[in-house]
C-alpha cells in the first residue's frame, strides 16, 4: 500500500516538476493579429533582452522576432521605442516595417504599475506593442528570461 | 511493482501534463467571418503578411529619413526665426493665400547673420508658400540655428548636472522613425497628422518649415518642460521660448521667471536647456 503511494506521489512530483520546466523556461505571450483581424496567440515565448534589443524565440524555435529599440527613458519602468523589428525565420531574414510601437521593460524586482493600465508589470516583465505599416498588431506580455 | 499502480501513476503523470501541452504552441482564433490568415511557413511566427511582397499597387511607404511630413495646416500661426533677435515672428493668416510665384517683397529684408528674413511689419502675417518642405527629421538638431547654441546653459533645477543623471544614467539615443527622436512622445513620423499640430516654425531664407506638435504626458521632453516650469503653447507669436529638440524637432512654451524668450537646444545627456549665443 506505502509502496503504491510512494509511486503515485513520485509521478505528482515528476509531472509538476516537468510543467515547471515548461513554464518556467518561457512565459511570455504573444499575440498576432492580422488586418484582417485573424489572431495567432504564441505562448511559453522565450524573451531574451540584449542591450536595447529584445529577442523574441517562438514555442516551436522556428522562429525569432529581433525588435531593436532606442529612445529608452528609465523610470520605475522604462519605456522604450521600438526603431527596426527584423523576423529571422526559415532560414532567412525579413526586415517588418514598424508603423509604431512601445516597449515597456520592468528590470526591478518588483510589480511596477503602468501608466493606464489595470495591472500592474511584473517584476522583470515585458510588454510589447507593436503596429506595422501592413496593419498587423504584435503585442508581447511576459518576463525576461534572459538578461545581457 | 503492480500493474494498478502503474496505471495510476501514469494517469496521474497524463493528467498534470496535459494543461502543459494544452498552453504550448500557438493558437489560432478568429472570427468565422473573416478569412484566415496565411498558413505561417515553416511555423515560427506568422508575420507573412508584413513580409510578403506588396500587392498595393502604391509604392511602399518611404524610409523615415525621407517621410514628407504633413504640411502644417494654414490655419495654424507660424513664425520665422529670428537668430539675431532670438523671437520668432508672427506670421500671415490663411485667408492671404498667394501664388508661389508673386513676389514677396515683405520677407525681402535681411535681418542679420544666416539671411533670415521677417516681414516688415512686426504684426503682419502671411502663410508659408506650399514650396517649403520639411525639414528632414533626423539632420541634426537646432534648426537653422544649428550650431549656434553656445550661450550660458541654464540650469535644470532638478536634475544633478552629470550626464544621464536624469535618465538613471542610462545614455538616450534618438529613434529615427518617430519625430525628435521620441523624446517629446512616441510620434511616429508615419502616423503624424495635422490634428496633432501645436504651430510651426518656418525658416523663410532656406524655404523650410519645423512643424511642432503636442508633447505627451510621461516623456523626457514633458519632464523637461516641467523641470524648468515651462508650459507648451503654439509655436508662432513673438517673445516665446523656443526649444529645439532632438533630429530637428522644435516646440514653444510661454516663458517665466527661469526661462527668457528665445531659442534653445536641448543638451540630452545633462538635461539641460542651452540658449542661443547672444
Amino acid at each position: 500500500m506505502i509502496k503504491r503511494w510512494s509511486l503515485a506521489l513520485a509521478g505528482v512530483v515528476i509531472a509538476a516538476l516537468v510543467l515547471t520546466a515548461v513554464t518556467a523556461r518561457a512565459q511570455g505571450v504573444t499575440r498576432v493579429q492580422q488586418s484582417d483581424g485573424s489572431v495567432q496567440i504564441y505562448r511559453d515565448v522565450h524573451i531574451r533582452l540584449s542591450g536595447e534589443t529584445l529577442w523574441l524565440r517562438s514555442p516551436d524555435r522556428k522562429g525569432v522576432l529581433e525588435i531593436v529599440t532606442g529612445a529608452c527613458f528609465a523610470g520605475t519602468v522604462e519605456r522604450c521605442l521600438p526603431i527596426t523589428t527584423t523576423l529571422h525565420q526559415a532560414g532567412t531574414t525579413h526586415e517588418i516595417a514598424l508603423e509604431h510601437g512601445t516597449v515597456y521593460l520592468n528590470l526591478t524586482s518588483d510589480a511596477q504599475h503602468l501608466r493606464h493600465a489595470s495591472e500592474p508589470l511584473q517584476p522583470h516583465g515585458v510588454l510589447i506593442l507593436l503596429k506595422t505599416i501592413r496593419g498587423t498588431y504584435v503585442s508581447v506580455r511576459g518576463t525576461l528570461d534572459e538578461i545581457q | 511493482m503492480t500493474n494498478t499502480s502503474v496505471k495510476r501513476a501514469s494517469a496521474v503523470l497524463l493528467l498534470a501534463l496535459l494543461p502543459a501541452t494544452a498552453l504550448a504552441g500557438p493558437r489560432q482564433t478568429g472570427t468565422p467571418n473573416r478569412p484566415a490568415a496565411p498558413p505561417a511557413a515553416s511555423n515560427g511566427f506568422n508575420l507573412n503578411r508584413d513580409i510578403a511582397p506588396s500587392r498595393n499597387p502604391n509604392p511602399a511607404p518611404m524610409p523615415p529619413e525621407r517621410r514628407v511630413l504633413p504640411q502644417p495646416s494654414l490655419q495654424v500661426p507660424v513664425a520665422q526665426p529670428r537668430p539675431a533677435m532670438q523671437r520668432p515672428v508672427a506670421q500671415p493668416p490663411p485667408a492671404l493665400q498667394r501664388p508661389v510665384t508673386q513676389p514677396q517683397p515683405a520677407y525681402q529684408q535681411p535681418s542679420g547673420p544666416g539671411r533670415r528674413y521677417i516681414p516688415e511689419e512686426p504684426g503682419a502675417q502671411q502663410a508659408p508658400p506650399r514650396t517649403f518642405v520639411h525639414a528632414p527629421p533626423s539632420n541634426g538638431s537646432g534648426g537653422p540655428f544649428h550650431g549656434r547654441f553656445h550661450g550660458p546653459i541654464v540650469r535644470n533645477p532638478r536634475v544633478p548636472y552629470r550626464p544621464w543623471e536624469w535618465n538613471r544614467g542610462v545614455a538616450w539615443h534618438p529613434a529615427p522613425i518617430y519625430w525628435g527622436g521620441g523624446f517629446w512622445g512616441p510620434f511616429a513620423l508615419a502616423t503624424l497628422t495635422d490634428a496633432l499640430l501645436v504651430g510651426a516654425i518656418i525658416d523663410y531664407d532656406n524655404h523650410t518649415i519645423y512643424p511642432s506638435y503636442q508633447v505627451e504626458p510621461d516623456t523626457p521632453g514633458a519632464d523637461l518642460l516641467n523641470d524648468y516650469g515651462l508650459a507648451q503653447t503654439q509655436c508662432g507669436p513673438p517673445n516665446l521660448v523656443v526649444i529645439w529638440g532632438p533630429d530637428n524637432s522644435v516646440i514653444c512654451a510661454v516663458p517665466n521667471d527661469m526661462v527668457a524668450p528665445g531659442n534653445y537646444e536641448v543638451d540630452p545627456s545633462t538635461f539641460t536647456l542651452v540658449p542661443e549665443s547672444p
